[in-house]
Formats: structure tokens, sequence, C-alpha cells
């Protein structure tokens, strides 16, 4: 392949064709694009040389590397243009240039901050996430998507501007954008990144942006938003912060608190969104273990690896429920049930996903947990808090089978029949879900032939040597394994028969949204009203004046112009004897 | 166009022919609205006592595994995880605690759907065809509409 | 290089008495202009001071630079130790630059609206008062004498109220404005005499550098740190620091939209200066009561007007008042850089109060020709905007940027430099509080920005009309500022480096 080619940044190939998509009318000819730009970018990707700055650019002082592949993103980059292809077969059935355009845009956007080789670049592109991945949350074309969309964009925004903030101080005092490992939080800038990468990864308290706008979104938008952001976060710590101990904590909060939102939640959508808050929360609490001690290439395998098989898995899963959506025109539990009868296949790549997820021996789950496990075990032996991790990381891996192996599928396809007879999804969706089916299945199996299988995967990631001499299928690792997941499940039919599990109910379940969305609605409304009532009755008074004679007299003494009056007489006064005070008394009391 | 092949192939395109319809006819939803596949892959749902059955089998396959744990020596790295069953109970106790902290926290986080005042309808993309036969499937999804 | 050719090619009585000829100049056309019985004349004699004085201004600059000690000492009538001394260091001259470069850009654009705001007959007196104002705000600027700054202070400050009261032709709401303005401005203005006065009784001497070399001395005396409270607030009220801003809003918006201009780019820079020279060149940080001012009454102050201007700007229905309030936070900005009280911070202080006055001058300029051709001032009245005029809207929107402080505008780099000094002073959750302002700004610009260039027209009867020409070229001029020193900002942070070295009294930080 030519050489200028192989050192284009595939990521921008994918940003390119989808600009271009959204002027082309002919929907063919859309089709076409989209489908072929990601096996493009994915050959592109495979012959190119790691550990190169292919494309240098030097802007402002300030040496710009845009396409540097190394063991660690190659991984991850893989993994977003595989997700953009399914996205894009996905999305055949539909007829929307801007949807097509800006999933391709948001997909080259995630690939080519992943393989930004330097502070700034990463910026540059984790910019356009934020902006390109918008439009597929506009596109639902519904009241709450809109103003979703919006919180959305703010929140993507504040996360970019943090990460400015904090470049800046990197530049400033090192004086090298290089995409060089922070070794504490009291490096220059390194909090403020940190924070910034948080929002995006969907920290504890930082996460609710992700359950407001995921299950918004338009169908085939929930499947695309639901592989690139949380993931290109995810890269980002394990570029930046491997081996910090708060990640291994927030990690581990992390896998737990969705899984008790994930059982109360009605929304599907919604209860995926909180399962991929859980499934980052076991990359984060991997990343967290990173360099510490034994577990150092180990924990970053599990990381990459969960990351690979999580972007297929839970597109999987988004894909299945948004077919649902799709022909039902609802996600909502409580309105599901019994679909197995009109979309049996469907039923079956819901399972498989939930399967995988759950991590099933022989699904491709599986082989990326007991990694993380494993590291997180192994970092136990010496460390005792390391062991409330890991019982934590073991709790939430029930609470995963509970919400996302069981319940999605369960209320979904099966339960109580809701009488919906529907057709089965389309072809299209079919395809994909069946590819998506295929790649879990098949990176989760034994190397039956070496090489392949699970062990193809363990030879892309970031340390090769030491993820080939892991063995994920011993009996011990498979016996465990189905313990935990066979007993749980015993547990859901047990409660299920004493009539103990919580019924699917209608309703909106309270998160830290409730903060912004309520509260601080609320006092905005309250400031509205008052705004709204000065108004009116500026209004009154001018129609009671309505003589010509009395307008200057309106014009000086409206009620606007006598609030501020007095405000002013009494406050500006009081406020500077205050101030006038406050000197006072501080330069008294320290000298 | 099919029956004007030429001969030579004449057997090869009606094995075609046949297996097209036989697929098609598997892909085709009756007029009840199920889906043929669905008998094959999960009519073994529809039993009468199936609940019962599910359970049993599940309950006999614990047992099975935690008595597996006695045969096969474990090399955890964690002491008190090499105890016999201990992921079993672990797993047990966990999906159990978090099925039954929905009861109460269903309680206390749950409001109405409308809470935030923007209950919002389906997304613009869903099948064309459910939007034109929305007005006659009104009845079938009440709370749709609250 | 620009500099030293006007240097070598000015004549020897400019290089001796520039400090002065910038006050003066202004100072002495303005009786005249009263006189000149044609509106177009006076426009025209305004001009011709206002260009004079940039040029002095820039003179000083030059001779500042190129001097070693970096200090004009220039004693009024030769009179040593007994007159009146001004007294210009890198710190004065960057201020006279602004507040002559602005005043003459502001006096270009002016008269297509003056035309519009005012009554014929009373142009001259108008721009007679206009000049006065710029001449007292010059002279605060360059005066080395604490009484003569307060003299200077009232000729602004008196010529501001009539100013702002002539924006009652429009809105009769402007006169209880511009009477607010008085009663605070007469407030403000005793605060500070008698602040003077304290320190006067102390000292013995009204000239700066004299009572500087004497307070050391007087270390523990209240009297001098009543004389500090005093001044702290007077100028604080002049230099609308949060809470004292209040009559700033109404100010800014019913005045005519020429003045609003004007003093938005220099009015509470001045102010600003002579608190800066106060704190750092007479008072000096080292004080104990003044580190804990600093620290427990300017930062806080700074950090509460960031945040609950930006806040009240987000609210705001009219684009003048928005931009009022907007104000208000950059001086929290300003403030909260000199709170830190490192040279970096007065610095990033001094570098935004530049920046400042190159976006809310373009920002008002361009609001004034909206007002011009389109007459009125809310946010609806903007909508569409962006298609009949083009021209002023895009320069409006990069001026808007720069609010903002988006990258690549002069905005960022002084809040990057701002933050550069916050964190080197350890105060690192201050920057979250910067960044959280900017992140309002966003929100209140981009409502703005939104309305001018994505929504439908609220009048759909407006055709396409440009601001006239003499308003769009120093709009232009203006806004492409806003950008080139966004890219190159050696300019702007030399001279704000040296501005601050000089406050401090260090040696030039380059």
């Amino acid at each position: 392949m030519p050489a200028f080619l192989t050192d284009l940044n595939p990521g921008w190939l994918l940003i390119l064709a989808g600009l271009a998509a959204i002027f082309i009318k002919i929907r063919s000819v859309r089709q076409v694009i989209t489908i072929i730009t990601p096996v493009v970018a994915i050959l592109l990707l495979a012959t190119t040389q790691h550990g190169v700055d292919h494309l240098t650019y030097n802007a402002l002082g300030i040496e710009l590397s845009f396409y540097r592949v190394d063991s660690l993103n190659f991984i991850f980059g893989l993994a977003f243009l595989i997700a953009s292809l399914l996205n894009a077969i996905y999305a055949l059935h539909t007829d929307n240039r801007l949807q097509d355009g800006m999933a391709l845009a948001y997909a080259g956007a995630a690939v080519s901050a992943t393989f930004a080789g330097d502070l700034m670049t990463l910026f540059i592109f984790w910019e356009i996430t934020a902006i390109s991945s918008v439009f597929l949350i506009l596109q639902a074309g519904t009241r709450a998507a809109y103003f979703a969309s919006m919180r959305y964009l703010a929140v993507q925004i504040l996360s970019g501007v943090l990460l400015l903030d904090g470049i800046a101080y990197v530049w400033h005092y090192n004086g090298s954008l290089s995409l060089e490992a922070f070794t504490s939080l009291d490096q220059p800038g390194a909090l403020i990144i940190f924070i910034a990468f948080g929002i995006k990864a969907a920290f504890p308290f930082l996460h609710n942006w992700l359950q407001d706008s995921y299950p918004k979104s338009s169908v085939v938008g929930a499947v695309i938003l639901s592989a690139f952001t949380t993931k290109l976060a995810v890269y980002a710590f394990a570029r930046f912060f491997p081996g910090f101990n708060e990640l291994i904590w927030i990690g581990a909060v992390m896998t737990i608190f969705p899984v008790f939102f994930a059982v109360i939640e009605n929304d599907l959508r919604r209860v995926l969104a909180y399962s991929l808050n859980n499934q980052v929360g076991f990359m984060i609490c991997a990343i967290g273990v990173g360099v510490a001690g034994v577990g150092n290439p180990l924990a970053l395998n599990g990381a990459a690896a969960h990351a690979f098989v999580h972007i297929i898995y839970k597109a999987l899963l988004f894909m299945s429920i948004g077919a649902v959506l799709y022909r039902t025109g609802t996600a909502k539990a409580s309105e599901l049930g019994g679909l197995y009868r009109s979309m049996p296949w469907t039923a079956v790549f819901c399972i498989i996903g939930g399967l995988s997820i759950s991590a099933f021996p022989f699904f491709s789950g599986f082989i990326a947990k007991s990694l993380t496990m494993s590291a997180v075990a192994a970092e136990g032996a010496a460390n005792p808090a390391m062991i409330v991790v890991w019982l934590m990381l073991l709790f939430a891996s029930a609470g995963v089978l509970e919400h996302s192996g069981i319940k999605i599928p369960y209320f979904a396809f099966f339960g109580h029949d809701s009488g919906k007879r529907v057709k089965e999804a389309p072809f299209n969706m079919l395809l994909a879900m069946g590819m998506a089916a295929f790649l879990c299945i098949a990176v989760g199996l034994p190397a039956l032939v070496p090489g392949l299988g699970y062990q193809w995967l363990y030879g892309l990631l970031p340390y090769p040597i030491e993820a080939a001499a892991y063995q994920p299928f011993t009996l011990d690792h498979i016996l465990t394994q189905m313990q935990l997941l066979i007993l749980a499940v015993f547990a859901f039919i047990l409660l299920k028969r004493l009539m103990l599990y919580p019924a699917e109910k209608p309703g909106v379940i309270l998160d830290t949204d409730w903060l912004y969305r309520k509260v601080g609605y609320g006092a905005f409304r309250w400031v509205d009203t008052v705004w709204s009532k000065i108004g009116p009755a500026t209004a009154a008074i001018a129609t009671r004046l309505a003589s010509r004679a009395y307008d200057n007299m309106v014009a000086t003494f409206s009620p606007r112009g006598m609030l501020s009056r007095n405000v002013f007489s009494g406050g500006m006064t009081l406020w500077t004897a205050v101030i006038l005070g406050l000197v006072l008394l501080v330069s008294y009391l320290t000298s | 166009m099919t029956d004007e092949t030429p001969t030579g192939r004449d057997t090869s395109g009606r094995f075609v022919k046949r297996a097209a319809t036989a697929v098609s006819a598997m892909s085709r939803t009756s007029d009840e609205g199920i889906h043929p596949m669905s008998k094959v892959l999960f009519g073994w749902t529809e039993r009468k006592n199936i609940g019962a059955i599910l359970f049993w089998v599940f309950a006999v396959l614990s047992v099975l595994l935690v008595l597996a744990d006695l045969a096969v020596d474990r090399h955890e790295k964690i002491g008190f995880a090499n105890s016999v069953g201990f992921y079993g109970l672990w797993g047990f106790l966990s999906f159990a605690f978090v099925v039954l902290m929905g009861w109460p926290l269903g309680r206390l986080l749950r409001r109405d759907e409308d809470y935030y005042g923007d209950a919002g309808g389906p997304p613009a993309d869903v099948d064309p065809d459910l939007v034109d036969t929305r007005p006659g499937a009104a009845s079938g999804k009440p709370e749709g509409d609250a | 290089m620009i500099l030293e050719l006007l240097l070598t090619s000015a004549p020897d009585w400019a290089i001796r008495h520039a400090a002065v000829l910038v006050v003066v100049v202004p100072l002495i056309m303005a009786p005249i202009l009263a006189l000149s019985p044609s509106g177009r004349l006076a426009w025209f004699l305004a001009l011709l001071a206002t260009a004079a004085s940039t040029y002095f201004a820039i003179l000083t600059l030059g001779i500042v630079q190129s001097t070693p000690g970096g200090i004009i000492e220039y004693w009024i009538g030769n009179w040593y130790l007994i007159g009146i001394e001004f007294r210009v260091d890198a710190l004065n001259a960057m201020i006279l630059l602004i507040v002559s470069g602005m005043a003459f850009l502001a006096t270009v654009f002016a008269w297509p609206t003056i035309l519009a705001d005012v009554e014929k007959q009373k142009i001259s007196l108008f721009l007679c008062a206009f000049l006065l104002c710029f001449a007292g705000l010059c002279g605060v600027a360059a005066t080395g004498d604490a009484f003569n700054l307060f003299v200077f202070l009232e000729i602004s400050s008196l010529s501001t109220y009539v100013l702002v009261a002539m924006g009652a032709r429009n809105d009769r709401r402007a006169l209880p404005a511009a009477f607010d303005y008085l009663i605070v401005g007469t407030l403000a203005a005793s605060f500070y005499i008698i602040g003077v006065g304290f320190l006067y009784a102390a000292t013995g001497t009204l000239n700066m550098a004299e009572m500087a070399a004497q307070l050391p001395a007087l270390a523990g005396n209240r009297s001098v740190q009543v004389g500090f409270a005093f001044i702290v607030v007077g100028l604080g009220l002049k230099a609308a620091m949060w809470p004292l801003h209040q009559w700033l809003p109404n100010a800014y918006s019913y005045s005519p939209s020429f003045v609003t201009m004007f003093l938005a780019a220099t009015a509470t820079k001045v102010a600003l200066y002579a608190l800066i020279r106060w704190l750092f060149t007479i008072f000096n940080p080292d004080y104990s009561f003044e580190q804990a001012i600093f620290t427990w009454v300017l930062a806080p102050l700074g950090i509460a007007a960031m945040v609950i201007c930006s806040f009240q700007a987000v609210f705001q229905t009219d684009v003048r008042r928005m931009l009022a309030y907007s104000s208000v936070a950059q001086v929290g900005y300003m403030i909260l850089g000199i709170s830190i009280a490192t040279a970096a911070g007065v610095s990033a202080g001094l570098l935004h109060l530049f920046n400042h006055s190159l976006m809310k001058g373009a920002l008002f300029m361009a609001l004034a020709g909206v007002c011009l051709t389109y007459k009125g001032t809310t946010v609806r009245d903007f909508a569409g905007l962006g298609r009949s005029a083009p021209f002023t809207m895009s320069a409006f929107a990069i001026a808007g940027l720069s609010l903002i402080g988006v990258p690549l505008t002069a905005g960022f780099m002084s809040k990057l430099q701002l933050g550069y000094a916050l964190f080197d002073h350890g105060w690192w959750w201050a920057v979250l509080f910067v960044v959280f302002s900017s992140f309002l700004a966003v929100f209140y610009v981009g409502r703005l920005l939104q309305a001018i260039f994505f929504e439908a027209p609220a009048n759909p009867g407006r055709h396409r009309k440009e601001a006239p020409l003499i308003v769009l070229v120093p709009l232009w001029i203006l806004a492409l500022a806003n950008i080139y020193f966004g890219i190159d900002a050696s300019f702007p942070v030399g001279l704000a480096n040296d501005g601050a070295a000089a406050a401090l009294g260090l040696e030039a930080l380059q």
C-alpha cells in the first residue's frame, strides 16, 4: 500500500467521508460510503507501522503528531472501527443524511483521538466527538431528546474546556505535549485532566449525562453512542493515569452503584446505559491496578481486552433493544414482554449479548473479565484493601448478570406477554446483530486452532507476551465463574417463584440529574416567574397610563426603574459601608 | 422466470427455489404475528410447568457445581476464596441483595413518568408502519400516551 | 520598531513634554470645542485631539521603554517637590495607550451615532464633555500626585455624568441612571479623598513616590490603615468591583451608545489602574494587612464577581445590560489577578484589562452599529441579524468568542495567563472558578450568537443593512486585534509584564 495512505490517520478518512455523506442525497451511494469507509480504514490500520509518528505538523511552536499507533491504542482504534462498521450496517434501513454523516464523523473523531500523538491533537478530536455526537441524540426528534442533548453538550464541552485547561498547564510547565503518563495527581494540570477524562468516562456523580442522553437518542443513535465516548476516556486513562490508586476505588464504586439503579429502572435502554457505566467501572479499576505490581501487564491487558469485547457486546445489546424499540415503539419493560414470538432472532442475539456481558465461559466477556479479576486477586494477596475491591467486583459481576444478562432479555422477550405482535427486525439489523454475536462467540472460544478464538484478541493486547502466558480456560476459572453465575440465576428463579422480584413499573428513576433537572430547573423557573410577573406589571401600568403625557413618567419611574433605584439608594451605600467595614476589620485584625 | 431455466441446471435451480421458499416460510411472520422460528427456538418455554422445571434444573445444577468444587483443588491467590462453594454463595447473596434492594430503592426513587415534564415519545426513526398504525394501536399501549 | 521610528522622527519638544501633552491637548481642546459653531467641526477637532493624544501616548511608551530606569518624571512648571509631578512608568504608559487608543477609535466611529443620539445644537457641547472625560482619564493615568489624581478623577466623573444623562433623549431612564451614578461617583471620590487625607496626615506629602518612601516607617499606624481602607473602597466603587458595581449596568444601558462603548473600554480600567498603583507602588503587598486584604477581601470579591455577574448576564434580556454584567464579571478576573499579588498575577490582570478593552470595545461598537440601523437592543431584536448585517455581526461574534476565551482569541490568552499565575500561587481552586465563569460566558454569548445567526429575524421586513463604513472600519480593527493578539500575544504580554514589574518596583520581567 502506498506510504502516504498508511501514514493517513484512518479516523480522518472517516471524518471526511462522514462530512461528504451529509451532502450526498442519493441513498445508495451514501450507504456504500458508510460501509466501505470503515473497511478501508481497518485495512489501513492493519498495514500501519507501530510506534512511529506518521503525520506531524508544527503549529505555533507546538509539535503536533496526528497519527501514532502503538500497542495500547491499536486495539481501541480497531474496536472503534469495527463498531463503526456494525453501526453502518445497522443503520442501513434509515435514510437520514445527517445521522449517517455524523455517525461516521463521530467514529472518525474517536479513532483520530485514539491515535493522536500529542495532547493537543487529542483535545481537538475530543471536542469533535462531543459535537458530532450531539446530532445523534437530536435525531430522535423529541422534545425530551432536545433538552437532553443540550445538557449532554454542556457537560461534554465542560469536559473539553477542562481538558484544554489542563493541557495548558502541562504545556506551561513541561514544555511538551507528549503522551507521557502522569506520575502523580499533584503534577501541574494532572488533576484537571483527570477530572476532564472522568467526566467523559462517567465517573460516579459525573455520570448522569450518559443515562440522561443515550436512552433518549434515536434507535440507531443509541447504538452508535454506546461505543465511543466512554471507551475513548478509558483509553485516555490507560494512557495517562495507569496505576493510579484513586482509579481502583473509583472503578470499584462505579461497578456497584449502577447495579442498583438498573434493577429498578423501567426503560431498557436506560438499563443498558447503567450497565455501560458498570462495565466501564471494571476497566477503570483495572487501569488503576495497572502498574502497581504483579498485576501490571495483566490488568492493563484486562482493561484493553474488556474495552474491545465490551464495545461489541454492548453494541449488540443496544442493537437488540433498538430493534424492539423500532418495531414496537417502546423500550419500557412494563410495556414489553413475550416478544420472542415475533422476534425470535433478535431474542437469540440479545441472549448472546447477555451471556457475553455476564461473562459466561465461552463468551467474550469471560476472557476479558478473567484478566482483570486475576490481576486484582493477585494484588489482593499482598494488600488486604484490594480484597475488598475484589469482592466488590465479584458482587458487580452478579449485578451485571441481573440487569444485562437476565433483566434485558427476560422482560423484553419473555416474561409477561405484552400481546405485541410485530414483525421481526429488518434484515440489516439482524445482519449487524448476527455479526456482533459472531464476534462475541468467536472471541470467547478457546483457541482450538492456535491463534484464533481468544488468542486472536490476546495477541492484540498492549502486552501480548504476558497475555499469551495467561490461561483463561482453566478448570478453576470455569468452575468458579459457573458457580457464581448459575447460583445467581438460581437466585433469580427462586425470587421470582417467591414473588419477591420487584415488578417493572412505569416511572422515572431519580439520579444525580435530579439536582440540575429539578432543583436547578426549579430555581430557574422561580426566577422566570418573578421576571414574568415584573414584565406584565410594567405593561399593566403602561396601559393604565395610556395618555401620552404620562409616557415620559413611565419611562422614568416604571417599576423596573423604581426597582433598581430602590436597590440603589439603600443597597449601594449599604454595600459600600459593608465593604469598607470589612476592609477595616481585616486590616485591623492582621496588623 | 425460474421455469425457463436451462434443463441442465433445473434440479439445482429447483433446489435453490425450494430452499428459498423454505427460508421465506421460516422468516415470514404468520397472521397472528407469530414468527415460525420462535417455535423452533423458544417453543420449550411455552410448556405449562416450565417454572418448576427451570427451578429444579438450576437447583440440581447449583448443587452439582458446589459438589464439583470438592473435587477440584483450586489455587486462589486470596485465601478464603478457596472455601468450597464460596463463589456460588457470594453470587447467590449478591444477586438476592441487589434484587431485594429494588423494593426500597424503587419506593424511594421512582417518580411519575412526566416528573421532569418531558416524558417524550418514541424517537423519530422507529418503524414507519408503526407510526401509521398508531391511532389504532393506541389502546394497546395506554402508558405511552400518559 | 515602529516605536523607534516615531521616536527618531518626533520633534524635541514633543519628546520632552509627551507625558503631559497626552493630557493637556484634550484639556485645552475641550473649551475650544464648546465654542465651535458646527457639530461636524467639533467632531473633527475631537478627532484631532484624540489622535494627537494617541500619538503622544505612543511616544510616551517609546520613551519609557528606552529610558534605563523606565520612569519619566515630569514636574509641572519645574516646581520640584512642591508642585505636581507627572510620573509615567511602564504601567502608566500602557494605560495611557489603551485609553487614548480606544478614545481615538471611539471618536472615529462616533459621528453617525452622535447624529442619531444627540440633538444637533448640543453636539459640540457633548463632544466637549467627552474630551474632558478623556482628559480626566488620561490625567488619572499620568499623574504622580495623590491629590491631583482626585482632581482628574472628578473631571472625568463629572463629565461622565453629563454624557450618561445625554442618553435621556432616547430613554428617560438615563436620567435616574446618571443621577445614581452621580451619587455613587461622589461617594467614591469622597472616600478616596478621605483616604488621601488620612495618609497626608500621616506622611505630610501628597506625592505618591514620596508617600511610598515614607510609609514603611509608619508600620502599624492606624490612620494609614484607615486611609488605605477608604482608598481601596473608593477606587473599588469606581472600578465596579463587585458588589459595588450596581451603578454600572444602568449607566451602560441608558447612555448614548458611543458613550457606553468609550466608558466600557476605558473608565473602569483607569480606576483599576489607580487601584493597582495604590496597592503595589504606594502601599506594598509585604504589609501584612494588605496581604490579608488580598486574600480575604479582594480575591473572594473577584471570584464572586466572576460567578455571580456571569449568572446575571445569562438572565438578561437586554444585550447592553448583558454586556454590562459581563463587564463586571471581567473586572472580577482582573481583581482576582491583582489579588494574587505576584508579578505574574498583576501581569495577568493587566493583560486581561488590555484584552477586555479590545473585546468590550468591539462588542459595544457593534452594538452601537445595530442601534443605529435597527433600533432595539434586546436579544430578540438581534434575531436573524447575522443575515442582514453579516459584517457587523461577524465582528461581534469574534469579540464574543474572545469574551468567552476561545483559543486563538485574545480572551483566551489572558485567561491562560491568569490561570498560570493562580496555579503558581497555589490557588488551583480559583482556576476552577475561572473555568466555570468562562463556561457561563459560553451560555450568555452563545445565546446571543444563536439568536443572531440561527434564528429567523423577529421582523421579517428588515433587509440587508450594514452599519455605516465609518463604524465598520474601527470595529474590524478591534475584532482583528482580538484575533491577532490571540495568536501572537507578545506585544500585550510584554506591556503587561513591564507594567506589573513597574507597579511592583521590580526589574523588568523580560
